[in-house]
């Protein structure tokens, strides 16, 4: 690649050229990252729908120019912690321009370093920045000509204090982005940013009741102090003649985005210093391991205690596996315990620990998958395969279950809803011991083929294969549906048991439940277990080298040839189609929806759609959005479906 | 170790189809007892193929592969009993360190705990991984990985070992080590099958080879019937029918 770069760049190349080769071998990384155009397409979409949703926020009419001031600091914030966090997790997974690739080109640094900025200001992200920032502009319309005149410098300066905030810190964090830390690195920001895709909205919901009524002091002047407050700072200010501090708050940005460019610039020579490694494999200081723990010595001798141990080390030890219960505390708790404190809605605190172990439930979709060839390791040694499965459950269990029964009993109880008890002593079991036993059945007779781990470029590369991304979606969205439908019995019982009010059946419905448990747990592994003895070495095969290894497969050309890629504008269409299916079905359908079920203060609106419309009109409304979004998920699928068939 | 009147490693007929392409074209191999035998081959050509085959790692589509006589797919855990491998560059549990994989792997196998934690001290004694106690095995290099799961092929005290590359990315120190652990192997009466593309190497190290090329053995037998007269090299590039080229690059040279 570099050598593209050169020829197109040659010793003579001016800026110009030099920005030029860097934007088209950016566009290529994008293109060849995993997920492919589908999921840039994706992504800028809900770039798109955030920049423009915040310039719509400078139209909001408020009486105290204090309250403008809240508002677009606390946006401009939000922005900048995006910038921050957005090349950790890119550089995370591999992705994204690296200075230390041109270090061997004969360009001169500066020429390099001003080649580098004016690429970080080229592209889709910095104009979308660019539209949010000008919520300020809009907002400035509303009290005069100078503020106005003040907004446009402020404006802009805002721009560049993120993109080269952003920059300063990928240049600081240097090597530790591309090595095993920086991966997991992304990996949490990442799980973060899922968790605030997926339950941002009672954060948003507490902070604009924050706002309507208006930050305590402390939080006002917080979000005037940091630099991402200076712009509507400049602009009040100016609105008021207070000229002494509007010249202030836009000379600080100024000389703040001076400061952070110099520091970037100072950076940079060592940033290029460093090895350029393979996608992300530079080096990482050797990570101690703690020595082993009294615990191993509880587990029993022999090929089941040496599975369960095997499996606890990296329940403690891979990132990946940590991110996977934040994820599941992260999302329960924003959709279910948040709205529960700010809403004054306690009937929602029970079922905490039930949502968080079906979320947890779907990253055990595809275990043999992503531990990639691993699995010759246990076919090697024939006769093991019971031992394997009943280990992976036993450890799961040992994980999970302990997590879901505390996290459940404690809010339970907290919660004071006594007539909870029996639903969540009915579903908690059926769900863990459900999702023990189907994940090994899924994981062993729908696998999907993942990159070998030590070949990864972070937590969420896939692999080659542009299909697999999907795939992997696909699996752990039935993994939720099954460990749900697992409850499913035993809850019935329960809701008729309380509305005939017979506490017997209710009795029923929680025996159910556990039985429901253990019944899929053992048959679900025992079933996994002769699969795998039957057919462990088609399974490693297509570990290894892919659906085209699979007996009747009719694969054209050399097994290795990797799946062929949906073309752009299809992978296009499906990743618009998922991003609006998602929108439509969670935040648009089920939350309003929620809400009106539990009479949540009809004042709580945020971006809800429905929640605008008159009472009755509200649930037929979001029932439409579902009704949209199922749809445009069912198109998403279909185009999957067509393009992978054809081959 | 005793020595056995069956083949340490026999194929028979093994054929293996990647859609159109024919991978594995009938091969058919015998290793004898206690040799060191070398299969080479210019990338591509079903070495490895071949050989996961040959552990009952791949299914064949047609074949079959025997290890003392015993049906590697009729009768795996007997075949698997008497067979260490190290596969090309394959997956491990990656979090557990080196002690702790070698400690997993004898447990499943069904060693008892003192003699797993004796031979697993000792191996990584020997192949120099005790410096490495506390690193996982994702943060191994390349060759530390190599010497890792060539550890886990000797752990069970198998007597065939079958070995896909075991030189390859391995430091000149560390494929000495190696190099002589493995003749003490073959000289208690073990078998050794090791692929290479370093002639060099094969003929340093092993007594029989065999050439594979194009999915199909061209030759094998003692180590001087396959080379003639000259060197193993040269009777490599005249069995694969190379053709070495001298043209192109001409503005290098301008």
């Amino acid at each position: 690649m570099a050598g593209v770069l050169a020829s197109r760049a040659p010793a003579g190349a001016g800026v110009r050229e030099v920005a030029g080769a860097l934007v088209g071998m950016r566009r290529a990384l994008a293109r060849n990252s995993p997920g492919g155009s589908g999921t840039v397409v994706g992504l800028r979409l809900v770039g798109l729908a955030l920049g423009v949703g915040t310039l719509l926020c400078g139209l909001i009419r408020f009486d105290d120019p204090g309250r403008m001031v809240d508002l677009l600091a606390t946006l401009g914030l939000a922005w900048l912690i995006g910038w921050v966090m957005g090349p950790v997790v890119v550089r995370g997974a591999g992705l994204g321009l690296r200075p230390e690739w041109f270090a061997l080109l004969p360009l001169g640094p500066r020429r390099l370093a001003a080649g580098l900025l004016a690429v970080s200001f080229a592209g889709f992200a910095p104009a979308v920045t660019l539209v949010a920032a000008s919520a300020l502009l809009v907002a400035a319309t509303r009290f005069g000509v100078v503020p106005v005149l003040v907004a446009i410098p402020a404006t802009l300066l805002q721009v560049v204090l993120v993109v080269v905030c952003s920059r300063v810190v990928v240049a600081a964090l240097g090597a530790t982005l591309s090595s095993r830390r920086g991966q997991e690195l992304g990996g949490l920001l990442m799980a973060v940013i899922i968790a605030l895709a997926s339950g941002g909205w009672s954060l948003a919901a507490v902070m604009g009741q924050q706002l309507a009524t208006g930050p305590p002091p402390a939080l006002a002047t917080a979000l005037r102090v940091l630099p991402s407050g200076w712009a509507p700072v400049a602009v009040a200010a100016a609105a008021r003649s207070d000229w002494p501090l509007a010249l202030g708050a836009l000379g600080g940005l100024l000389a703040l985005s001076a400061l952070l460019l110099g520091a970037w610039a100072a950076l940079l020579p060592a940033v290029m210093r460093q090895p350029a490694g393979p996608a992300g494999r530079v080096a990482a200081p050797a990570a101690a391991v703690p020595r082993p723990g009294g615990w191993q010595r509880l587990l029993p001798d022999g090929p089941t205690g040496a599975v369960v141990a095997k499996e606890l080390h990296t329940w403690r030890r891979d990132p990946g596996r940590t991110l996977l219960l934040l994820l599941a505390l992260l999302i329960s708790g924003l959709n279910l315990a948040v709205p529960a404190v700010a809403f004054d809605l306690p009937a929602a605190l029970p079922w905490v620990g039930p949502a968080a172990a079906l979320i947890v439930a779907m990253g055990a979709a595809n275990l043999y998958g992503e531990e990639g060839t691993a699995l010759w390791l246990t076919r090697m040694v024939p006769g093991t395969e019971r031992a394997d499965v009943r280990g992976r459950q036993a450890a799961w269990l040992l994980v999970v279950a302990p997590v879901t029964v505390v996290l459940t009993v404690a809010l339970t109880a907290v919660s004071g809803q006594g007539w909870a008890w029996p639903y969540v002593l009915a579903v908690v079991p059926a769900i863990l011991g459900g999702t023990a036993g189907l994940m090994m059945v899924l994981s062993v007779t729908r696998p999907v083929r993942q990159k070998d781990p030590h070949r990864r470029a972070g937590p969420f590369d896939t692999g080659e294969d542009p299909n697999a991304a999907g795939a992997l979606i696909g699996r752990q969205y039935l993994m939720l549906a099954l460990a749900a439908a697992c409850a499913v019995p035993a809850a019935i019982l329960v809701v008729v048991g309380a509305l005939r009010h017979q506490p017997v059946l209710q009795g029923a419905g929680v025996l159910a439940g556990a039985a429901t448990g253990v019944l899929l747990c053992w048959w679900g592994g025992r079933s996994a277990a002769r699969r795998l003895a039957d057919r462990g070495a088609e399974l490693l095969d297509l570990l290894h080298v892919g659906p085209q290894a699979l007996p009747g497969a009719q694969a054209a050309g050399p097994a290795r040839e990797p799946a062929p890629e949906l073309s752009r504008a299809r992978a296009a269409a499906r990743g618009a189609l998922l991003t609006v299916g998602i929108l439509c079905i969670v935040p648009q359908g089920l939350v309003p929806i929620g809400f009106n079920l539990f009479g949540v203060d009809p004042q709580v609106k945020v971006w809800f759609a429905a929640r605008y419309l008159p009472q009755g009109l509200q649930v037929p409304a979001a029932a439409a959005f579902i009704a949209i979004g199922a749809l445009a998920i069912w198109a998403a699928a279909t185009i999957q479906r067509k393009s992978t068939g054809a081959r | 170790m005793r020595t056995s009147p069956q083949p340490a490693l026999e194929l028979v007929g093994l054929v293996k189809r990647f859609g159109e392409t024919t991978a594995v074209d009938h091969v058919g191999l015998t290793v004898p007892p206690g040799s060191f035998f070398g299969l080479v081959g210019p990338n591509g050509a079903g070495k490895t193929t071949s050989l996961s085959m040959a552990v009952g790692l791949l299914r064949p589509d047609g074949g079959t592969a025997r290890v003392f006589g015993i049906d590697v797919w009729a009768d795996p855990v007997e075949a698997k009993r008497l067979l260490g491998v190290l596969p090309d560059n394959m997956a491990m549990p990656e979090r557990l360190t080196g002690r702790e994989l070698l400690t997993y792997l004898g447990q499943l196998r069904g060693l008892d705990p003192a003699t797993v934690a004796a031979r697993a001290q000792e191996l990584l004694e020997v192949l120099e991984l005790t410096e490495a106690e506390r690193t996982l095995v994702a943060d191994y290099s390349a060759g530390m990985r190599k010497k890792i799961t060539l550890a886990t092929a000797l752990l069970h005290t198998p007597r065939l070992l079958v070995l896909d590359e075991p030189f390859e990315a391995i430091d000149p120190v560390s494929a000495a080590t190696i190099r002589v652990i493995l003749r003490r192997f073959v000289d208690a009466g073990g078998s050794v099958v090791i692929s290479s593309h370093v002639m060099a190497l094969v003929e340093q190290v092993c007594d029989r080879v065999g050439v594979i090329a194009r999915g199909r053995l061209v030759a094998a037998g003692t180590l001087d019937e396959v080379r003639g007269g000259g060197s193993l090299d040269d009777a490599f590039v005249r069995l694969v029918g190379a053709h070495i080229s001298s043209e192109g690059l001409s503005w290098l040279a301008s």
